[in-house]
C-alpha cells in the first residue's frame, strides 16, 4: 500500500517560525490550510520528495508508536491531505492495522 | 434640502454617494465633513446610493436600502437608520469587493508607522479597545474594522471612518476626553449603536500605510486580572483565518502576504476587565509609555 | 453599434478593439470598468487588456488585476472540484461530462483552443450523465458531502419532474454547488440535444479518468441552446462572450463547422443554433461562415426564423443594473423570461408555475434579516 498525497493539491509551506513547533501548510488549490505538528511536517515533507512511500516504511520511520503513527497518517488522510493507493486504486488512508497487501 | 450627490476619498478608496434621505446628510455633515471631496470625473471605486424603499414602505415605516453599482447586498433597514447602514455597506464594499488587497476582520492602529491589529469578530471588544487607544493614548486610527493588507507594500492602508459602538460599549467610550459621538440609534437589530469621530490627526495621516508589528486578540471579560500571553504565529494564523476568510477562500498571494505580516509581527492575547488594564497591557506589549499626543 | 446601450457598445468596443481604451479619461474607465462588472465580463476585459499590453490608470488596475486574481482563484477551485468529482464518483465507471466553465478549465490543452473562459469567474458546477446512472450518482455525492440545496416540496418537483435536473447540491464543507444534469434541456422542450451522442463524443480529461468533456461542437451548441432557452438572461453577454472565444478557438479547423451542422441538423436544433451564431456575430463579430449560417437556415423549423427575435434578444442581453419596469430591456427581458418557459413546459403549467414563483419570491423579500457587519 502506498501512501501519496491527495492528487489535485498545490501545498505551499508557511515559512518555519521560531518559537513555533507547528508547521502551517497551504493549499493554493482550495484554500485549505492545515496546523501540522513536526511529525506530521516531516510526513509530508518525504511525500513531497519521494511522491509516494511504501506506508509501513513510513510508519516505521517515524518517531511515534506503531498505533500513534497509524492514527497520525489516518488524520492526515481524514484531513484531505494524504490518500492510499493499492495497485493504482486510491482508497482512504487506514486507521487500524492494514490487510496484507 | 438637496438630495446628497457627491464623491468622497475615504483612503484609499474613492465613494460616490447619492441619496435623498435627510438622515443620511446628518451623518455625512457629523463624521465626512472634512472628507476630501472628489467628482464624478474621478475613477470611482465604489457607486453607492442609499435609496428609500419602493411602494408601501416608501412611506410606511419607511425604510433605506443600500445600493452598490445597482445591487442590493442586504435587506432595507428603517430609514432613520441611513447612517448605520452607510457604514454597514461601507464595511461590506471593502471586505467583497476584489482589489488586490487582503481585507481582515481587525481593528488596526498605529503609533508612528508601526501598526498593532486587533482581529475579532465584531464586538469582541475592539471597538472599546481602539477607541481607547487612539483617544487615550495616542495612537491613531487606521480602521475599527478592516485590515487592508496591500501585498506589494506588505502593510496596511488607512480606511478611516467613524468607529462603530454597541451596547455597553457606548457609555464607556462616552466618558473619554475628546471623543466625539454621533446620534445614539436604539433598537436596532444590533442593539443599541453609535459612531465615534475619527479623529483628525488620523485623518491627516490616512495616506501613509503602518507595518504591522504587534498582532493582539482581545478579550473582553467583566472582573478578569489582566494577563497577556504570547500566541505562536501558527496559532494566530489560525485565528485570523476563521474570523476573515470564510466566504471568500485565501488565495496564493494572500497567504504569502499573511505569512510575511505574522513574520515581521510578534503575536499576543490579551485578557482584560477593565479599560485602564487594557492600556497598560497594550504599554507592556508595545514598550511605549502611551503619552503621546492627542491626534 | 449593436444598440444595447452606450455604456454597453462601449465595453463592447474595447473587447473588439483593446487599444481604443488607451483614450479613455478617468470618469470613461470607471464607466467600463463598472459596466463589465455587471456583465459579468470585468475578468475578460482584464486579460483582453492586459494580452494587448493597454496601460490602464492606476485606480482602474486594482479592480482589473484584482478581477483577474479572483478568476485565478476559482479556476482553481474549479481544478480542486474536479478532482473532489474524481474521488467521488470513479469507483462508480460511469462517465461524468463537465460542462460550460468546468470544461472550459479542464478541457485538454491545445484541443479545445485557449481562447475559451479567459479571465471568465466560475460559479456553479455542471455535469451530464447518463439517465440510468443519476441515482447511484447523487447517492455517491451525498456520501462524499454533497446535500441538496433545495429543501421545498414544490422545488423538488420542478426540478425532478419537469427540469433537467435533480435539485443542486451543495457541499457541506466547501459550500461548492453542483448541477447534475441527464440530458441538455427539460424533458418537455421540443428542441433538445441527445445527451447519450454527448457523452458518446466527449473527450477523456487528462488525469481524471471518470471525467470528460464535450467534444467543441457539443460545448458550442449546450452553450447556444442554453442561451436561447435560458429565461433569466443575467449572464447573457458573459454567455454570449464565451460562445465568441469558443468561435475563435473551435472555429479555425475547417471540420469543426461540417461537424457543428451535421449534429445540429440531427437534433432539430439549426434554429436555435443559427440564432446563437447571428447574435454573436452581432454584438461580437465573431467568425460565422456565412455557408453555415445558409445551410442551418434551411432546415430550421419557421418559428426560429421570426426578424424581432434578434432584436429582442440583443435588448434582453443589456445588463440588468438599472432595473426599472418602463425601460424596453425589462420588457424584452419578460418576453424572453415568458417565452423561454414556454419552449419548457405546456402553458397552463407554465403560468401556474409563474404564479407560484411570484408568491415566493414576495415572501422572501418580506423577511428581513440584518446587514452583516
Amino acid at each position: 500500500m502506498l501512501i501519496v498525497i491527495a492528487p489535485g493539491r498545490a501545498l505551499r509551506w508557511a515559512p518555519r517560525w521560531p518559537c513555533s513547533p507547528d508547521a502551517v501548510l497551504f493549499d493554493a488549490s482550495s484554500g485549505d490550510y492545515w496546523v501540522l505538528s513536526s511529525e506530521g511536517r516531516r510526513v509530508l515533507e518525504w511525500l513531497q520528495a519521494e511522491l509516494a512511500v511504501e506506508r509501513d516504511l513510513l510508519l516505521s520511520r517515524l518517531s511515534l508508536l506503531t498505533e500513534a503513527a497509524e492514527a497520525m497518517l489516518a488524520s492526515l488522510g481524514a484531513a484531505g491531505l494524504l490518500v492510499a493507493m493499492v495497485d493504482g486504486v486510491v482508497t482512504a488512508v487506514p486507521s487500524g492495522v492494514a490487510a496484507d497487501d | 434640502m438637496l438630495p446628497i450627490d457627491t464623491v468622497l476619498h475615504i483612503a484609499p478608496y474613492t465613494v460616490r454617494l447619492r441619496s435623498p434621505l435627510v438622515g443620511l446628510q446628518h451623518h455625512l455633515d457629523t463624521f465626512y465633513a472634512n472628507a476630501p471631496r472628489g467628482s464624478t470625473q474621478d475613477f470611482i471605486d465604489f457607486d453607492v446610493q442609499v435609496l428609500p424603499a419602493s411602494g408601501l414602505r416608501r412611506w410606511w415605516h419607511p425604510q433605506a436600502r443600500f445600493v452598490l453599482d445597482g445591487e442590493e447586498p442586504f435587506f432595507p433597514l428603517p430609514a432613520e437608520q441611513a447612517g448605520p447602514l452607510f457604514e454597514w455597506g461601507m464595511n461590506w464594499c471593502v471586505a467583497q469587493r476584489p482589489l488586490g488587497q487582503l481585507v481582515m476582520h481587525a481593528a488596526v492602529v498605529a503609533l508612528g508607522d508601526d501598526a498593532l491589529m486587533a482581529p475579532g469578530f465584531p464586538g469582541a471588544g475592539k471597538s472599546t479597545l481602539c477607541s481607547a487607544l487612539v483617544h487615550l493614548a495616542g495612537w491613531r486610527l487606521l480602521s475599527d474594522e478592516l485590515a487592508i493588507l496591500d501585498p506589494a507594500v506588505g502593510a496596511l492602508l488607512p480606511h478611516p471612518r467613524p468607529i462603530s459602538l454597541k451596547n455597553a460599549s457606548i457609555p464607556v467610550v462616552q466618558a473619554f476626553a475628546g471623543v466625539r459621538l454621533g446620534p445614539v440609534y436604539r433598537d436596532t437589530r444590533k442593539g443599541d449603536i453609535t459612531h465615534a469621530a475619527c479623529p483628525a490627526g488620523s485623518l491627516c495621516m490616512a495616506d501613509r500605510p503602518a507595518k504591522v508589528r504587534w498582532v493582539v486578540f482581545p478579550r473582553f471579560e467583566t472582573g478578569a486580572a489582566p494577563h497577556c500571553e504570547a500566541l505562536s504565529r501558527a496559532e494566530a494564523f489560525v485565528l485570523i483565518s476563521e474570523q476573515s476568510f470564510n466566504n471568500e477562500r485565501m488565495g496564493e498571494v494572500g497567504f504569502d502576504a499573511l505569512c510575511a505580516l505574522l513574520t515581521g509581527a510578534e503575536c499576543f492575547e490579551m485578557v482584560y476587565g477593565s479599560t485602564d488594564d487594557a492600556l497598560a497591557l497594550v504599554r507592556q506589549i508595545t514598550g511605549s509609555d502611551g503619552k503621546g499626543a492627542a491626534p | 453599434m449593436s444598440g444595447l446601450g452606450v455604456e454597453t457598445d462601449r465595453l463592447l468596443a474595447v473587447l473588439r478593439a483593446p487599444a481604443s481604451a488607451a483614450a479613455l479619461d478617468a470618469a470613461q474607465w470607471s464607466s467600463l470598468v463598472a459596466t463589465a462588472r455587471a456583465c459579468n465580463l470585468i475578468g475578460a476585459l482584464a486579460d483582453k487588456l492586459q494580452r494587448h499590453g493597454v496601460p490602464a490608470p492606476a485606480a482602474a488596475r486594482r479592480h482589473l488585476d484584482g478581477a483577474l486574481q479572483l478568476a485565478a482563484r476559482q479556476r482553481l477551485s474549479v481544478e480542486w472540484e474536479a478532482h473532489g468529482l474524481q474521488r467521488a464518483l470513479g469507483a462508480l465507471g460511469v462517465p461524468v461530462v463537465l460542462l460550460k466553465g468546468a470544461a472550459y478549465v479542464m478541457a485538454p490543452p491545445g484541443k479545445h483552443g485557449a481562447a475559451v473562459g479567459r479571465g471568465r469567474m466560475f460559479g456553479d458546477i455542471d455535469v451530464l450523465v447518463p439517465r440510468d446512472a443519476l441515482g447511484d450518482v447523487e447517492s455517491a455525492l451525498m456520501l462524499d458531502g454533497w446535500v441538496s440545496a433545495k429543501a421545498d416540496a414544490y422545488d423538488q418537483r420542478y426540478y425532478r419532474d419537469w427540469m433537467h435536473e435533480i435539485p443542486p447540491m451543495t457541499h457541506i464543507r466547501r459550500g461548492t454547488v453542483i448541477d447534475v444534469h441527464h440530458t441538455i434541456l427539460p424533458l418537455t422542450a421540443r428542441n433538445a440535444p441527445d445527451p447519450a451522442q454527448i457523452i458518446a463524443r466527449a473527450l477523456p480529461v487528462p488525469g481524471l479518468p471518470a471525467l470528460r468533456v464535450p467534444a467543441p461542437e457539443d460545448l458550442l451548441i449546450h452553450s447556444v441552446t442554453h442561451l436561447v432557452h435560458e429565461g433569466e438572461l443575467h449572464n447573457g453577454l458573459r454567455d454570449l462572450h464565451d460562445i465568441d472565444g469558443m468561435l475563435h478557438g473551435f472555429g479555425a479547423e475547417p471540420a469543426f463547422w461540417s461537424r457543428l451542422v451535421a449534429n445540429a441538423a440531427g437534433n432539430d436544433l439549426a434554429g436555435p443554433l443559427a440564432l446563437g451564431l447571428r447574435l454573436a456575430q452581432t454584438v461580437f463579430d465573431s467568425p460565422v461562415p456565412a455557408t453555415t449560417l445558409a445551410t442551418l437556415d434551411a432546415t430550421a423549423a419557421p418559428r426560429w426564423r421570426r426578424g424581432w427575435l434578434p432584436a429582442v434578444y440583443g435588448q434582453a442581453l443589456r445588463p440588468p443594473t438599472r432595473a426599472d419596469a418602463g425601460t424596453r430591456a425589462a420588457a424584452a427581458r419578460s418576453v424572453v423570461y415568458i417565452r423561454s418557459h414556454a419552449l419548457r413546459m405546456p402553458l397552463p403549467m407554465l403560468l401556474r408555475h409563474l404564479s407560484v414563483k411570484a408568491w415566493k419570491g414576495l415572501s422572501t423579500r418580506q423577511a428581513e434579516t440584518a446587514p452583516s457587519v
